[in-house]
Order: structure tokens, then sequence, then C-alpha cells
């Protein structure tokens, strides 16, 4: 009896809104989590009306002036009413001249109240020019000059991303520069969202000679004119590229080939180009690759690999293809891997990794997380650089860096078929355990692993783009400074936070 | 023992990776001056020696000024004499009806007794108080075409009530032309007679283009009431100038209107004799009615309000002046820095 394939239906499944669907040829479409119940659903809500403080104050102004317009108004038929009464005594008229006894309801002084009601109306549109309605005209056009004032202005365009200013409505102009606060927590720290790779340690050997924003910072309020030297130095030598700001001869240029764990370094790389889940996009015209990852720590590994020997070109539903440097042949040299599984990341299990199949049929386990989770999953038997390698971490840790720790293994057939199996078990279960499953069947493979190294990338330059002292917004967040990458108040304050936590 | 950072726990936003290629065509706003909005500006600063200087410079140009428009009023020599109550008979009890008995004569003789020279030309004026010929019936009781056009002498339908006339059209139509002045002044200086010259009392462009040519009064005060004085039927509108004077109607209920000129010099001490016909009725609305004699100037009539008002704000700015530099002697207060002015602050700070 031949058994039909199942597929899971995990979140890898899920487009959410605004999701993009990208290298499929056809889909099985399923629709869940619709209706009004839904937290998309209950979070839309009516837009508030935007009225800027002069649009308000111009409405108070005109209350006012029709205020006056009906007082002067009502006084004034008052007035005229009375006088109209008189005209006539007894039948006989005292402003002759008028003709009060000849006349039409607007002036009738046997019917002064009528008159003076009609003209009240009267008053209103004589004195109507009392509104000055064309002063919304005249304020619209002032806040469209004003917009392109903005448009235009130099100190708002970004260098960066190529993007000027763009008032899109003229309405909130004189609304800017209302932030005075801005609070946030550890997990939303002050970043520019970009990654960039600085420093790594392999085989227990430390590689990188970039100085961070928080050790530039540190030695500045020493006086060590030094490393302040080096750093400015070391800056304006190198080209810019974005994402790594990583420079090392020992490595850089093929030059990993002659270090003494050259096997250790290659698999490293190695590592950073397959296990992520970055796609590559190919420019036509100039054949350069960049790539869309779901987060920038992805990317700068990518691109550190490419910059090192190790260029990801392209990705399908079931492979890698990479152009790898040979040792041996000093060439770069075509790979394909076979994508077996991805084990994803997520906050409780702090690493993720990928198994994948070479051309010559050996299966590997790919790996890389947090160091407090990753440490404890080492081979025991492998002790050479272990120490070496925390020490690193630490090292870079305060330094104001992000570490993860990359580690590998090699599997048999027979390991791999029997996680196999229990991994599609779990995936295409639908009970209330599933997660539980599947993490249980992720554990059997995700151990007895060989250490490589650790990675360190530093959050690209948030004091020089993001200078909240000179704006004057107050900044207020949880836990340590580290993660606004500020300079902290005092060097102790910011060691006793270091090891507090 | 310290832990490390936690991995890749940014969320959302896809970051690019690579190099970006150079781009040909950047979106960096082009600079100029009028762009960015540097363009030099003056910005004055109140400093006390310049609002002190510039009150001293407005009381100096407003106080000559104003004694010399004052003085120039001052000059004119006018006579106004109030008549309407003086010459009503001492045994009337009644004035509405004395003024409305056509029977009883409304001759009156009144003397006046000039105060000092008088220059040709002396304007001889009636005033009326109390007279409201800004109400909105009667400014709007007229037809401007009739006026203009003799083959408009049918519309009068904006003239109500006084537009027609036993069935037949008036011409000229409306309660302002039937209301005329018609009281009249002769003027008598040692037992000669002192001519009264009515001619170019009314605006030349009135003549020319308000009033016709070839438009003649018809069928006018032949209704039930009389309102004023009664037209030459063989002269046309446009020499009638008794008529243009009073159709320029007042903006205020007391006003007055120019009634003819005198050419001949008058000498202090002189005593002038009016003959006059009381006809126009003031008493029902209890205006009054008087007759003015007055010389001019440059300025005008005799009106102080220029004089007064040029220099009372001569004497304000003076005063300010006087008080300011008090205060700037006795207390002084130190001028602030002007670099902390937004516009002298560093551009880094900017």
């Amino acid at each position: 009896i031949e058994i039909e394939e199942q597929y899971p239906l995990s979140p890898q499944q899920i487009l959410l809104r605004d999701s993009k669907l990208r290298n499929t040829e056809y889909v099985y479409g399923v629709v869940i989590f619709t209706g009004h119940d839904t937290k998309v659903m209950q979070n839309a809500m009516k837009a508030p009306s935007k009225r800027s403080k002069i649009e308000r104050k111009m409405d108070r102004i005109i209350y006012l002036l029709l205020s006056a317009l009906v007082l002067i108004s009502v006084i004034g038929s008052v007035f005229f009413g009375i006088t109209t009464r008189d005209d006539l005594q007894d039948g006989r008229p005292k402003r002759w001249y008028l003709r009060p006894d000849d006349s039409t309801i607007y002036f009738k002084p046997t019917k002064a109240a009528i008159s003076a009601i009609l003209h009240f109306f009267t008053a209103m549109m004589l004195y109507g020019n009392f509104i000055p309605i064309s002063l919304y005209i005249s304020i619209e056009i002032v806040k469209l000059l004003q917009a392109l004032f903005i448009n235009q202005d130099i100190h708002m365009y970004h260098e960066e991303t190529d993007t000027p200013a763009h008032a899109r409505t003229s309405n909130l102009n004189e609304e800017l520069g209302q932030v005075d606060t801005i609070l946030t927590d550890k997990t939303g720290t002050l970043t520019c969202n970009s990654m960039e790779f600085i420093k790594c340690s392999i085989a227990g050997t430390a590689y990188g000679r970039g100085i961070t924003e928080v050790e530039r910072a540190m030695a500045k309020r020493k006086g060590s004119p030094l490393i302040a030297d080096m750093a400015s130095n070391t800056q304006g030598s190198q080209a810019a590229i974005k994402g790594f700001n990583f420079t090392d001869e020992r490595v850089m240029n093929g030059n990993w080939v002659s270090q003494p764990h050259s096997g250790v370094i290659q698999m490293f790389l190695r590592l950073l180009a397959v296990c992520h889940t970055c796609i590559p996009e190919v420019d036509e015209e100039s054949g350069t690759i960049s790539y869309e990852a779901e987060s920038p720590d992805e990317a700068a590994f990518v691109v550190a690999a490419r910059e090192l020997g190790f260029t990801f070109y392209q990705r399908t539903q079931t492979g890698v293809f990479l152009h790898e440097l040979d040792p041996s042949s000093g060439k770069q040299v075509d790979r394909s891997y076979k994508l077996l599984h991805v084990l994803e990341f997520n906050s409780a299990r702090k690493r993720m990794s990928v198994i994948v199949r070479n051309e010559e049929g050996k299966i590997f386990l790919f790996s890389k997380g947090a160091d407090s989770v990753m440490f404890e999953r080492l081979s025991s038997s492998d002790c050479a650089y272990r120490e070496v390698t925390q020490d690193h971490i630490n090292e870079y840790a305060d330094a104001g860096l992000r570490t993860l720790v990359l580690a590998y293994r090699q599997l048999d057939e027979a390991e791999y078929a029997n996680f196999d199996r229990k991994f599609t078990a779990a995936k295409n279960s639908v009970s209330a355990d599933r997660d539980e499953m599947i993490e249980e069947a992720a554990d059997l493979l995700e151990r007895k692993l060989i250490l490589l190294g650790a990675t360190a990338v530093e959050f690209g330059h948030a004091l020089r783009q993001f200078s909240v002292r000179s704006t004057g917004v107050g900044v207020s967040a949880r836990r340590d400074a580290r993660d606004l990458h500020l300079p902290p108040p005092s060097q102790s304050h910011s060691h006793s936070q270091t090891t507090s936590t | 023992m310290s832990s490390g950072q936690e991995a890749g726990s940014s969320s959302g936003g896809s970051g690019d990776g690579g190099a970006a290629a150079p781009r040909r065509n950047t979106r960096k706003p082009k600079y100029s001056k009028f762009t960015q909005q540097e363009l030099p500006a003056c910005k004055p600063i109140l400093t006390p020696k310049w609002v002190i200087s510039v009150f001293v410079l407005v009381g100096v140009i407003f106080v000559p000024i104003g004694l010399v428009s004052l003085k120039a009023s001052r000059k004119v020599v006018e006579i106004v004499d109030r008549y309407d109550d003086a010459c009503v008979p001492a045994n009337t009890t009644d004035k509405l009806a004395y003024i409305q008995n056509p029977t009883i004569s409304k001759n009156c003789r009144r003397t006046l007794k000039v105060p000092k020279d008088m220059d040709a030309p002396i304007f001889v004026y009636y005033q009326l108080d109390n007279f409201y010929q800004n109400h909105r019936r009667y400014v709007k009781s007229r037809s401007d075409a009739q006026l203009r056009d003799p083959k408009k002498a049918n519309d009068t339908s904006t003239c109500d009530p006084e537009g027609t006339a036993n069935g037949m059209a008036i011409v000229p139509c409306g309660l302002i032309a039937w209301s005329i002045f018609n009281d009249t002044y002769g003027f008598v200086r040692n037992s000669k007679n002192l001519p009264v010259d009515k001619k170019n009392i009314s605006w030349k462009s009135d003549r020319e283009h308000k009033f016709g040519r070839d438009v003649f009064p018809k069928n006018f005060q032949n209704g039930s009431l009389i309102g004023g004085k009664t037209l030459d039927p063989n002269k046309s509108l446009s020499k009638q100038e008794d008529l243009i004077v009073w159709m320029r109607t007042a903006a205020l209920p007391t006003f007055r209107k120019l009634y003819g000129r005198i050419h001949t010099d008058l000498k202090k001490g002189d005593t002038i004799t009016v003959t006059l016909e009381n006809n126009y009725n003031t008493y029902s609305f209890s205006g009054k009615k008087k007759l003015v004699l007055s010389t001019s100037t440059w300025l005008g009539g005799k009106n102080d309000f220029l004089g007064l008002a040029y220099l009372s704000v001569g004497g304000l700015c003076f005063f300010l002046a006087f008080a300011f530099t008090l205060l700037y002697l006795i207390k002084p207060r130190k001028m602030g820095d002007n670099n902390y002015l937004s516009w002298n602050r560093n551009p880094a700070g900017r």
C-alpha cells in the first residue's frame, strides 16, 4: 500500500498580511483566522481627525467674530425698530422726508417688530464682510509653500538611503518637533537596524582589528591617544561595504588558507554561508549580489562569508549554492548543498540549525546560537580551545558587540533517517503538544557538537546617526545602557551593570 | 559569570547587504539660498538708543505739523446763526401748523455782526441737525438712470413712494429730490446788496456725468404732499445745482451743504442783514437749521481735529522718549548677548 506524502502546516507556510510569495509555481490554499474577532480587525480603528493648532485657533477666532456680528446686528435691529415705531405718532409723521405714512413692510411704523426682524437679516448680509472666510485660504497657501520648503531641506536629506524629506500633506506642518521623550525597553534597543560584522574567534584565535564605538568612547575618557589614532587611521583606509567592517590581513584575500587551523576556518566560513534563511538578489546590470534577510545580522554573516571567499548566490526550495574558495587549488569552485531540514530560531531555543547534504553525500548539521545554550551542547571530548573561545566572547560582550557561537556535526545515514522520521511525524501532527514533539525530535540531533568559533556583530553607527543629546530628546530605558550604545554615566557603573547581568 | 547577547532578536525589517552600486541620479535637493531659507534679512533689535531716537524723531515731525494745521484752522473766520427758533412768530403755539400753513408769510430778518476781516470768497452754507440723509429707505429712493437719460424718464421702480404722481412719472423721482431744501437767503450790507454766486457749487463730475443735459423736470411736486422746493421745468437737471448739491447725500445726521459764494470782502465790525425765507420743516423731527458764513484756507474749513490729533501723538512720543531716557539713565538694564539669538548660534547647534 502506497502512503500519501504529508506536509506540515507550520508558521512557515502562513502568509500574513503584506507578505510576499516568491519562487512558487502553485499553492494549495487554506484560509484560517479570518473575521472580526482576529487581532488585526480588532486593532483597526477609525483614524483620528488631524487638525492643527493653527486651524483650531482660527476656528475659535471665527466663532468670536460671528458672535460679534450677531451682537451688532441684534443691537442695530433693536434701535432700528424703536426709531421706526417713533416715526409715526398719532398719525402724524415725525421724519416726514421718509414718508412713514406710505411705507413697505421693511419700514412700516405700525409693524415695527417685523421691520426690526427683517432688518436683522439685512444687517447680517451687509456686515458679512466682517467674517474673514478667506483667512482659511490664505493659511492653506502658506502651509503649501512651507511644505515645499520642507521637501527641499538639505538638512533632512539622508545620504545613505538617498531619501529626501517628503511632506505628503501640509495639514500638520507646525506640529513638527513635538517629540520630547522616547521610552524604550531592553528588547527595543535604539539602533539603526543595521549590523556590521567586525570580529570573530575561530579555533581559539581572535580575528578582527576594528575598534567599536564603546571602546572608542572609553578610550577617549581615559585619554589614550594611541587607540584613537589607530581607529581614525583604520577608518580612512578601507572601502565601505555595508554590513562588513572587518579588517584582518591574516584571513582576508584568501590568506586563511595558510593559517594553522585552515580546516576549521573553512568550515566556519561555510557555516556562515549556509546556515541562514537569506534570499540572494542578483543585479542584472552590475552582477552584484544583495541579500534579503529576516534580520540584519544574518545578512552581515552572509556578506562576511562572501568577502572571505564563500559567495552564496542562489537558493532553491531544496538547495543552497555557493562559490567556494578551494584551499588546495586556490580557485573558486561551485558547490551545492541539499537542504534537508531547517530548525528555526526562536526565543526559547536561542539557536538555529540546518541539516544539509553535500555533493559527496555526507550529511552535516550546522548550528549557531547563544553561548548559554550552545556550550552545553558541545562534545565533551573537544576541550582544545573552549575556554579561549569563552574568553573571547566575554571580551566581545564588554566591547558592546553581539555574539553567536558556531558549531557543527557530521551525521550518519541511520541517525539521520531516525531523526527524519520522528521530525516529520511531529511536524505533521495537529495535537496540542506538537511544539514539544518538534523540540524533542530536534534535541536528538543538536548535541555532541564540534565547536568552530564565535562571531561578533556591532550595531551600525547608532551614535552618529541618532544624536539624541543635541536634539534635546530624553531617552528612558530599562536595565543597562549598553543596549542604547550611549556613553554610560560612569565606567564603574557600567561594569557593575555588566557583572550583575 | 557574564552571559552573552541574545542572537538575532531584532524584529521586522529586511536589511540590505552588500555595497550599493553608485547611483546615477541622486534625489538630494538642490542647494540655493532661497530653498534653504538662508537669504540675508534685516532683524532689528530694539535697543534703548534706537527706541528713544525713533520716538524723538516722530515727535519732531508731528508737533510742527500739528501746530501748522491748528494755526490754519484757527485762521478761518466762521459765523454760525441758528434761525429756526428765532424766525417763528412770537405768538405761535404750534410750530408744525405754522410751517405747514402756506398763507402765513415765512419771511424773516436776521442781523449778523462780522467779528474779523473776511477775505473773499466767503462760502454760504446751510446746516441741518438731526436730519438722516443716510437712512436706507431715503438713500435708495432715487433712479440714477432717469437722472442721466431722457429716454429713461419712466424708470421709476426704485423711487417709491415718490415715483409717480397722478399716474405719470415724476422727473426727478425719489424721496431725495422730493425733499429738497427750500429756504432762501439774501444779504445786505450798508444798505447795499451782497450778490450770492450760485454757480459751480456742485461737483463738476456730477454736473457732467450724473445729471443729463437733456433731462428736464416733469410732474415735479405735483402730488398730494409737497416736500420741498419746486424746480424750473425749463432748466435741465445739469444746471439745477441746488438739486445736485442736495442729492449728494450726507453720511451723518449733522451736515452742511453749500448754498453759494460771496465775492466781496467783509470788514471787521460790518453788520450784515440777512433776509431769509423759513420754508423747510424741521419742527416735526426736532431738527435745527443754521446759516453759516465761512472763509477757507489750504486745510479747508474750521476744523481743529487734525491739528489736535497730530499734537497729541507728537506729545505722546516726546513723553515716552523722555520717560525711556529717565529709565535708561536711572536704572539701566544690561543688554543681552547677541550670540544667544537663534541666527547667531553656531551651525552645529542648529
